[in-house]
């Protein structure tokens, strides 16, 4: 448990992380991922048509996590495209290999990966942020085509 | 004749309303355009009298007034508030050139502002409903209820929102005075022909009242599940919301563009969102915004609403905290 480390050792382990991260990012080809991080330590990915972001986050109680996620698709307004949709991420769910997962947020589809960082291993990074964009690239065509739209006809 | 209020009678009504002496003065040349009409007739002055009598409005002229002359337009009896009227149909649309057609469109528009920013809208209904963007309502993923909505002539209204789409991209806003504003007819978008003449209103950066000018590029493109009117009438921030205007009536809400394609701008045709304007007029203002709307998916119950949306499921409590 991160929250029970002093202040300057949670920095430290932070820092580690955020390395692990910024690895990867050289490693696919980002040659400057200070660059493409944004002011709250967000680092952003592209991959295809998927759009995402991973970085380490603080519990208000000092927990440390790596967070992971990508934006799938907006959510549909209309209650005859929202009811199948919302089932149909379930199943997803259910059957989904790996540690990443559906949600929503706000109005918003993501896959994400929320872990805290003393369960990863140092390819866990790498792992988890290219399922994730992964997930989120395959995934946002198909669903976007199936519910991205409206129900109402002209 | 039919009963629709026709919208420059609507016109002339605020006008009067404004004015302390209940009258205002305009030219007969002026008045018969302004009814779609350039030549005058017994007709012409029949119909144009039953106009302005059906918003509570007179004037004398006949045979003997010359066109260059001044007349008076007057109350004769008060405007019925929260009026819910059938939409006026369409313009008369034999006779009135591009310019006509701009300014009676242009009467109709109206500018939004939220402490975002601005977008355009246009009125629907003489009671004051206003049809825009949601975006341009919008404050991260949530719509507002409350905005302040201008008049051509600069008069500031307040305005609640009451129903909204996010995929669509509309919001219908009633105006909280009871007006008369004035309208633009809302026309059949099924009917949009290729080539066709359009005028785009809004107030691109900042820019109010302008009217640019284009054809319809493609009457039916499918983007995204959903059929838009592609333009090349210019459109740029600031015209979201804006009516997008053919010589029979509005057609569209101008919503969006691709920077690199002069002749693909987007507006959504507004069958898609006729019932939404019919209901909202069956029930009148009062009850529409007596219901329950989701700021999150722009649903308005109107009966026994609940803790939770009937529609997508988020609880109110929820997008009341943020």
């Amino acid at each position: 448990m991160t929250k029970d480390l002093s202040p300057e050792k949670r920095k430290q382990l932070k820092q580690a992380a955020e390395a692990q991260i910024d690895a990867f990012m050289r490693e696919v080809g980002y040659d400057d991922p200070a660059g493409r991080t944004d002011e709250e330590g967000w680092r952003w990915f592209q991959l295809g048509s998927a759009e995402g972001r991973a970085g380490v986050m603080e519990s208000e109680e000092g927990e440390l996590f790596f967070c992971a996620e990508a934006l799938v698709m907006q959510l549909p307004s209309d209650k005859a495209l929202i009811l199948p949709l919302m089932r149909e991420l379930l199943e997803l769910n259910l059957v989904m290999v790996g540690v990443e997962r559906l949600g929503i947020k706000n109005e918003m589809v993501f896959v994400a990966v929320t872990r805290p960082i003393m369960e990863l291993h140092k390819n866990d990074f790498a792992r988890s942020i290219h399922g994730v964009m992964a997930t989120a690239d395959h995934l946002d065509d198909l669903l976007i085509e199936k519910y991205g739209g409206t129900s109402r006809k002209r | 004749m039919s009963n629709d209020v026709h919208p420059y009678a609507a016109q002339l009504a605020a006008r009067v309303g404004r004015n302390k002496n209940n009258s205002t003065r305009v030219t007969f040349r002026k008045l018969l355009n302004g009814f779609g009409y350039k030549r005058r007739t017994e007709r012409a002055i029949e119909i144009m009298t039953e106009h302005l009598a059906q918003c509570g409005l007179a004037s004398e002229f006949d045979r003997s007034v010359n066109l260059d002359d001044v007349i008076l337009v007057s109350l004769v009896e008060p405007i019925p508030s929260r009026q819910t009227s059938p939409l006026p149909a369409s313009w008369p649309t034999d006779q009135i050139d591009l310019a006509d057609l701009a300014e009676r469109a242009l009467a109709g528009t109206v500018s939004i502002f939220t402490e975002d920013g601005l977008g355009a809208g246009f009125i629907a209904h003489p009671a004051g409903l206003v049809v825009t963007a949601r975006h341009v309502v919008a404050e991260g993923n949530y719509s507002l209820r409350s905005v302040k909505v201008g008049m051509v002539d600069d008069r500031l209204f307040d305005g609640v929102v009451f129903a909204s789409h996010r995929q669509l991209d509309f919001a219908l806003i009633w105006l909280l005075d009871d007006g008369p504003f004035p309208t633009i007819p809302i026309a059949d978008a099924k009917k949009v022909r290729l080539a066709q003449t359009t005028l785009a209103i809004g107030s691109p950066n900042g820019l109010h009242k302008t009217v640019s000018r284009g054809i319809v590029a493609n009457p039916r493109q499918l983007l995204r599940g959903i059929e838009w009117i592609q333009t090349d009438a210019a459109i740029h921030h600031g015209n979201s919301g804006g009516p997008l205007v053919t010589h029979d009536g509005v057609v569209g809400i101008n919503l969006w563009g691709l920077t690199d394609a002069a002749a693909a701008r987007f507006a959504l045709p507004l069958d898609y969102i006729q019932a939404d304007i019919d209901q909202a007029i069956k029930h009148g203002k009062q009850k529409c915004l007596a219901g329950r709307y989701c700021p999150a998916c722009g649903f308005i119950e109107y009966k026994n609403p609940s803790w939770y949306c009937r529609n997508c499921g988020i609880q109110f409590a929820e997008t009341e905290a943020k």
